[in-house]
C-alpha cells in the first residue's frame, strides 16, 4: 500500500489515551495546582496579582500535569509499541504527545491572558509570542529534567516556580531573569506593567524562542526512544 | 510456493559469544521456528530479524534488492508480534485495531471493511469492545497478530509461545507468500506447517532441520514415564524390547524408546502378561539442552543454510 497513514486519526488516538492516562492520575490535579498555590502563599508575593501569577504558572503546570511520568508508563511504551514498527513511524506518538502537553499550557494560559489584557486596552504582541514559546519549553523542560534528574527534577521545576513568584532582590537581577524560563511569561506581564522587568519584553520574547527551539530538539531526540531502565 | 528470498543474512554474529556467523535465508511463503527457551539466542535472533535489536556485526538483507532491514522501504513491512503484548488502559479491541489500521494507511471506510474481515478471520466477534487488557492472553495474542496483519506485511516474526488458534492463520499466510519466523520455547508449540526449525542455544544457531528431522530426532529423545498397578519388579521391566536407560520413578519407570508405537504396543503386551494394568503413560519430548546435544555432533553450527539447493532450483 503506497498510501499515507492517517496521522490525524493517530494524534487523535494519542490525545485521547494520554488524557485518559493522565486524568486516571490522582497527582493530576495536584500538578497542575501544586506550582500556583505554593507561589501564592510565597511571602512577598503580593506584588504580584493573581491572575499574572497563574497565566504564568498554567504555562509550566498544564504540560507538567500531563507529561510527568508519561515517557516512563506502560501506556505510553505500549502505544510505542503500536506506532514505532508502523508505516507511520515514531513521529505519529512524538509529535501529538509535545502538541497535546503544549496545547494543555498554552491554550489556557492564552485565555487568561486575554481576560487579564482586555481590561487594560491591548495585548501586546510579546505576550503572544512568549506564551507559547513558554509552553514548548516547559514540555521540554519535564521531559529532559525528568529523563536526567528523575525525582530531583520534579524539585528543580517546583522549585523554579517558587522562585519566579518570589519578590526576592536576588529574583529581580537581571542575570536570574534569564536563566529561569519558567520567569518569562511572569516578567513579560511585569514588563507590561512596568513592574520590576530587568528588560525589555523583546529581550524575554528572543530567549524565550531561542530556548523553546533548542530544548525542542533534545526532547525529540529523547522520545524518539522507547522508555528503558 | 514463491521461492524469493524475503530475508537474508550476512555474517550475521547474533552476540558477542557467537563463534560462526549465521548465514540464513528465509524464502517467501515459508516458516520458520527459532527454537530456544529463554537462555538461548532464540528470542533475540527475533528481535534481530524484526530490526529491533542491533547484531553485534553482520547484515540483514530484506527482499531480492537486498535491502536494509532498517531503511524507510522496509518499514511496515517486516512485523513483530510480542508475546507480551499490551495496550494502554481503556482500549478496545476495535479502538487498537482502528489505530493501527490508521497507522497502516487505511482510510476510514477501508478501515470498517478490513476490521469486519479481521474479526472474522481470527475469531475475534466477540471481543470486539472488550479492552485488549482484559482478554485471555491467547485473545490479546491474537489481537496483536490481527493489528500486524494490517499493513500487509512480507515478513512476520512472531515471538512464543502461542495458542493452537493461531496455527491454520499463520498456514493463510504461508500460502499468501508471507514469511513467518517464530521464536517458540518448546516443540510442542511448533506449528505442523513450519518449514524449518533452527535450533538455538545460548550462542548461536546449534543446526537448522526439518520438521520430520526434527520429530525422527524427538522419537529418539523422547522418554516415556509408564506406571502400573500394582507395581512391576524392576527385572520384568527390564525384558521390554527396545527400552533403554530405565529409571525407577514412583509407581513406575522412565525409559528411551525408539519408536512410539512399538513402546506402547509392547508395554500393553508386558502389563497383560504379567497381570498389571498401566496406570499411567506419559510420554515426554526432548528439552531444548537435550536436542542441542543430540545436534552438538553434527555439522558445525551456523554453516547450513537454511534452505537445501533444491528448494532454491539450484
Amino acid at each position: 500500500m503506497g498510501r499515507r497513514p492517517g496521522y490525524l486519526r493517530i494524534w487523535a488516538g494519542v490525545f485521547r489515551y494520554m488524557s485518559e492516562w493522565a486524568l486516571r492520575r490522582q497527582g493530576f490535579i495536584w500538578i497542575l495546582l501544586a506550582a500556583p498555590i505554593i507561589a501564592w502563599i510565597l511571602p512577598g508575593q503580593t506584588a504580584v496579582p493573581f491572575l499574572p501569577l497563574i497565566i504564568s504558572c498554567i504555562t509550566y503546570s498544564g504540560p507538567a500535569a500531563f507529561l510527568v511520568g508519561w515517557r516512563e508508563s506502560d501506556a505510553r511504551n505500549d502505544l510505542a509499541d503500536i506506532l514505532f514498527q508502523s508505516k507511520a513511524g515514531k513521529y505519529s506518538l512524538i509529535i501529538p504527545e509535545i502538541l497535546f502537553s503544549f496545547m494543555a499550557g498554552a491554550l489556557p494560559a492564552l485565555g487568561l491572558a486575554t481576560i487579564w489584557t482586555a481590561a487594560r486596552g491591548g495585548f501586546p504582541w510579546q505576550l503572544w509570542t512568549v506564551i507559547p514559546f513558554a509552553s514548548l519549553t516547559a514540555v521540554s523542560v519535564t521531559v529532559l529534567l525528568e529523563k536526567y534528574l528523575k525525582q530531583t527534577g520534579y524539585i528543580l521545576n517546583l522549585l523554579a516556580f517558587m522562585a519566579q513568584a518570589s519578590t526576592a532582590s536576588w529574583v529581580l537581577s537581571p542575570v536570574f531573569q534569564l536563566i529561569i524560563p519558567h520567569g518569562y511569561v511572569l516578567w513579560t506581564l511585569r514588563w507590561i506593567e512596568g513592574n520590576g522587568a530587568a528588560f525589555h519584553g523583546d529581550i524575554y520574547v528572543f530567549f524565550a524562542v531561542i530556548e523553546g527551539i533548542g530544548l525542542m530538539l533534545l526532547t525529540f531526540k529523547v522520545l524518539s526512544s522507547k522508555f528503558s531502565n | 510456493m514463491d521461492s524469493s528470498v524475503q530475508l537474508s543474512t550476512e555474517k550475521l554474529y547474533i552476540t558477542d559469544n557467537s563463534k560462526v556467523p549465521l548465514d540464513l535465508a528465509v524464502l517467501a511463503g515459508s516458516m520458520t521456528v527459532l527454537l530456544g527457551d529463554d537462555e538461548s539466542i532464540a528470542s533475540d535472533l527475533a528481535l534481530i530479524i524484526a530490526g529491533l535489536k542491533p547484531p553485534v556485526s553482520g547484515r540483514i538483507q530484506f527482499g531480492d534488492d537486498n535491502l536494509s532491514i532498517y531503511s524507510h522501504s522496509a518499514r511496515g513491512r517486516i512485523v513483530y508480534v510480542s508475546c507480551d503484548f499490551s495496550c494502554p488502559d481503556g482500549m478496545t479491541v476495535s479502538g487498537h485495531l482502528s489505530l493501527a489500521a490508521a497507522a497502516a494507511g487505511y482510510s476510514r471506510k477501508e478501515t470498517r471493511n478490513i476490521l469486519s474481515q479481521l474479526y472474522g478471520w481470527c475469531s475475534l466477534e466477540n471481543c470486539v469492545n472488550k479492552e485488549v487488557n482484559e482478554l485471555s492472553p491467547d485473545n490479546r495474542y491474537l489481537v496483536a497478530f490481527a493489528a500486524a496483519c494490517l499493513p500487509v506485511p512480507d515478513v512476520f516474526v512472531l515471538q512464543g509461545p502461542f495458542s493452537e488458534k493461531l496455527h491454520p492463520l499463520l498456514e493463510d499466510l504461508c500460502q499468501g507468500g508471507c514469511a513467518v519466523i517464530a521464536s517458540l520455547p518448546e516443540i510442542q508449540y511448533i506449528p505442523q506447517s513450519a518449514d524449518r526449525i533452527a535450533v538455538c542455544d545460548s550462542n548461536d544457531v546449534r543446526k537448522i532441520v526439518r520438521l520430520q528431522e526434527l520429530s525422527d530426532a524427538c522419537s529418539i529423545l523422547m522418554r516415556l514415564h509408564v506406571r502400573f498397578f500394582p507395581a512391576l519388579p524392576r527385572a520384568v521391566m527390564e525384558s521390554l524390547p527396545g527400552a533403554k536407560d530405565i529409571v525407577a520413578i514412583p509407581g513406575g519407570y522412565e525409559f528411551y524408546h525408539a519408536g512410539l508405537s512399538t513402546a506402547v504396543t509392547n508395554l500393553v503386551n508386558l502389563a497383560r502378561a504379567n497381570s498389571r494394568q498401566i496406570a499411567g503413560l506419559e510420554v515426554r519430548p526432548p528439552s531444548n539442552s537435550e536436542l542441542v546435544e543430540f545436534y552438538a555432533t553434527d555439522d558445525e553450527p551456523g554453516e547450513a543454510d537454511l534452505f537445501w539447493a533444491e528448494d532454491l532450483d539450484i
